[in-house]
């Protein structure tokens, strides 16, 4: 009780103090956003004037698409500046100073809201909602030996993206493609090259990175070779290509319970 | 009087160091005197290319890092040195100026403005490209809309004045250019449909001299290239230093993309002055001639690239000309006494134009612009090149170029105008996978390729030749190199560890040539190992 106590008086003098030390946000145009309804809540008439709101103000850096430009990439699901629903709102409005405009003049709050459940919905958005079972899915993505290149809690090989949290990021319908046509849309740090080196023989496998003069190379077996681009008679970039096995072969039931399974993962926090 | 007497004080502390007076004559100079590095381009022409030799293809394996200045904000370096009576002038974002000693990188003076809390930057990161120096003064534009004269020994502010109001949109980044008594500066805001200027200021006084805008208004010529009052938000900006031909007395001014960018429909016409060259009377800022290589351009394809001026023999005729890489994917050879156009030839990818008609007008190919369901051209929203400066070197006749080659579905939305809001009407999904980059060599007179240095990813690092029969450059990935001029074979590199995004200089430090560039957050001095 004592504590509740001395946290409550401490408060007004808190206040005081980051006013004080902070001249610029006591006389800031904006108030403390408060995000009022979840993202998830919006409904497509929302999305769709969000969708307008991106285009006219965003699209400029982060790509018609949002997959980047001057700006960052919005498609990883997870955002450096915005941790959680009510950052990327009070992001979209007070934007970065010297960096991002904020558009909370312009918009106001309702439509900075549905600007940033658009922002949220990209990369979740497509499709219905899943409609198989998340427990068999679970046995689903356990018998099939997905974990032989993805970690999922920890476990695993981390070849593939990590898996922990993949529901955050990737919606059903870009999941059902991921596994029926793994090469339609290869995720970012995912390029498939192939070395083929003056003396020995071609390595094929996953570009970890490349410069100007040096590449990175992890092969299926999950070695890294380190290769100088000097070094090689060709390093060609498989645009388009992936190194995960397609999973049409799957029976349809397995298919939409893996695809539950997975867009329900959140992590472990 | 006591000004004076600080003045003198300062000269006597600063001991060796000449007090840096900088006349105009020294900047047309600035070619024949290799040691400093005096304008951004290292000279009126924009050559970006150097006559100092000590740094050759025999020695440069053993070039190492001499010191790193690291800066302390955020936001993107992108600038370039000048370099005079041995002090360092560079500028760090927001709008920062820091005068460097050469010799060991410590700062002398530091110049930091205060950025307003809702300053608007609309289509570019808050970066600054560097200062220009005149007489006893350096001159930054500010991302705020200011232009200001620094005293070039201490920092201390000369004057100061507001070339355009930021709430709608405008803001500097490009570095100045000083011409005779005056400071030439141009503008951006090309995606908050603002209305393109350059703008010349009285150097001793801060008085504006002259202003010319890049889209005429009603009742002048050209309008008439402007469906209804398009040209109200014409946009045109000017945001990156001209060339200067100190003999005709002219300015050369690339100009930027019609507002909106994308959605071509709210301005019919070919939309004059934009993505076009002006040829402006340094002394009155009239208009002499114009070239506009994107008519009706409706993908951001600014032609705000180096304007690199030049005397070659065309069809065995020498001729004064202006020769550039233009984000249109071609390279033009006009002559710059009339502006007459003489050559054009693609130096990378592209599927918008046939070619380039006799008149120098590209033949677009239809069904080429952005489209609501997207539509595929190369190059991409930032074109073939950008704003990096290429390099000319007058010792191999070779064009230097950062090339980008990517391609980008483009979009068209609806488009409203609204002060201080972006102002674009659509935008791109960028084919960044399959995207890649160069240095490219191309024969000057004719634009063809003759090599090519190939990097992972669309260059922005400026390319620098030195008459050591080198060329310097950068990539996205931190490798800063030196490439045989004349074959392209990479002969040296250091990895800076950030994204090389500026434009490299050289220049004397007691008499031992140096090489500077900025990259990630950082400045980074390069040369041979002292004996």
């Amino acid at each position: 009780m004592a504590g509740v106590c001395t946290r409550r008086r401490a408060l007004p003098a808190l206040t005081v103090f980051v006013a004080l030390a902070l001249p610029g946000l006591a006389r800031a145009q904006y108030p403390a956003p408060v995000l009022e309804r979840p993202l998830s809540a919006a409904a497509p008439a929302d999305i769709t004037e969000g969708q307008r709101l991106y285009n006219a103000q965003c699209a400029l850096c982060h790509g018609i698409d949002g997959g980047g430009g001057y700006g960052p990439s919005l498609l990883a699901g997870t955002f450096a500046r915005a941790a959680d629903d009510a950052g990327l709102y009070t992001l979209v409005r007070v934007g970065i100073p010297g960096v991002m405009p904020g558009f909370g003049d312009a918009n106001g709050p309702r439509r900075s809201w549905q600007l940033a459940a658009f922002v949220r919905s990209m990369t979740r958005a497509g499709g219905a909602m899943p409609t198989g079972n998340v427990v068999n899915g679970r046995t689903v993505y356990q018998a099939r030996g997905c974990a032989t290149c993805h970690v999922l809690d920890g476990e695993g090989r981390a070849f593939g993206p990590d898996l922990t949290a993949i529901g955050l990021r990737r919606g059903p319908a870009y999941l059902k493609q991921a596994l029926l046509e793994p090469a339609a849309r290869v995720p970012d740090g995912h390029v498939v090259v192939t070395a083929r080196p003056k003396s020995g023989a071609a390595i094929r496998g996953v570009r970890v990175s490349e410069d100007a003069f040096w590449v990175h190379v992890r092969d299926t077996g999950g070695r890294l070779h380190t290769l100088r681009v000097a070094d090689l008679t060709e390093l060609r970039r498989e645009a388009g290509a992936s190194l995960m096995p397609a999973y049409g072969t799957l029976p349809a039931g397995e298919l939409d319970d893996l695809v539950a399974y997975l867009a329900g993962l959140r992590g472990q926090r | 009087m006591r000004r004076l007497a600080m003045a003198v004080a300062v000269t006597a502390l600063s001991g060796a160091v000449l007090s840096g007076q900088v006349p105009y004559q020294r900047l047309v100079d600035a070619a024949k005197t290799p040691g400093d590095w005096l304008t951004y381009n290292g000279g009126y022409f924009g050559h970006r290319h150097s006559t100092l030799a000590q740094i050759t293809t025999a020695n440069v394996a053993g070039l190492v890092p001499a010191w790193i200045y690291q800066v302390a904000g955020n936001g993107q370096m992108e600038t370039s040195a000048i370099v005079a009576d041995g002090i360092m002038y560079v500028t760090e974002p927001p709008t920062t100026v820091t005068a460097l000693d050469p010799k060991n990188g410590r700062p002398i003076w530091s110049y930091v403005r205060p950025m307003p809390s809702n300053l608007r930057l609309i289509g570019f990161p808050a970066t600054n490209r560097g200062v220009a120096i005149l007489d006893d003064k350096v001159f930054v534009g500010s991302l705020d809309g200011a232009l200001i004269a620094l005293d070039a020994q201490t920092g201390a502010v000369r004057w100061e004045v507001p070339v355009a109001d930021n709430g709608t949109g405008h803001s500097i980044t490009m570095a100045p250019l000083a011409v005779k008594e005056k400071v030439i500066v141009g503008i951006s805001g090309g995606e908050a449909g603002i209305r393109g200027f350059v703008d010349a200021y009285d150097a001793k006084t801060g008085k504006l001299a002259w202003r010319t805008y890049t889209v005429p208004a009603a009742g002048e010529p050209g309008v008439e290239t402007w469906a209804g009052e398009s040209w109200k938000t014409g946009a045109g900006a000017t945001w990156l230093t001209g060339s200067y031909d100190p003999a005709l007395n002219l300015l050369y001014w690339g100009t930027g993309n019609p507002g909106p960018d994308w959605n071509g429909d709210v301005r019919k016409g070919d939309n004059l002055y934009t993505s076009s060259v002006l040829a402006l009377d340094a002394d009155t800022g009239k208009m002499k001639w114009h070239f506009q290589y994107t008519p009706h351009d409706v993908h951001d394809w600014d032609a705000n690239q180096i304007q690199v001026l030049a005397d070659l023999t065309i069809d065995g005729r020498p001729r004064q000309t202006l020769i550039t890489a233009n984000r249109n994917a071609f390279y033009y050879v006009l002559d710059r006494v009339t502006g007459e156009f003489l050559h054009a030839a693609p130096y990378a990818k592209q599927t918008w134009a046939k070619g380039i008609d006799p008149k120098g007008r590209p033949r677009v190919i239809e069904g080429t612009e952005p489209t609501p369901e997207g539509n595929l051209v190369y190059p991409s929203l930032q074109g073939s090149t950008n704003w990096p400066s290429p390099s000319y070197s007058p010792q191999t006749g070779l064009f230097y170029v950062p090339v980008r080659e990517m391609g980008s579905y483009y979009y068209k939305t609806d488009v409203e105008y609204e002060p201080g809001q972006p102002f674009t009407g659509g935008g791109e999904r960028r084919l960044a996978d399959e995207a890649w980059g160069a240095v490219r060599a191309l024969d000057a007179r004719t634009g063809a390729k003759v090599w090519d240095f190939l990097l992972p990813s669309p260059s922005w690092s400026g390319v620098l030749s030195t008459a050591g029969g080198l060329v310097f450059s950068g990539s996205n990935e931190g490798n800063f190199y030196a490439l045989d001029a004349k074959s392209g074979a990479p002969l040296w590199q250091f990895q800076v560890g950030g994204m090389v995004r500026s434009n490299p200089t050289t220049f004397l430090v007691d008499g031992r040539q140096h090489v500077s560039v900025a990259a990630g957050r950082a400045v980074f001095m390069f040369a041979l190992p002292a004996r």
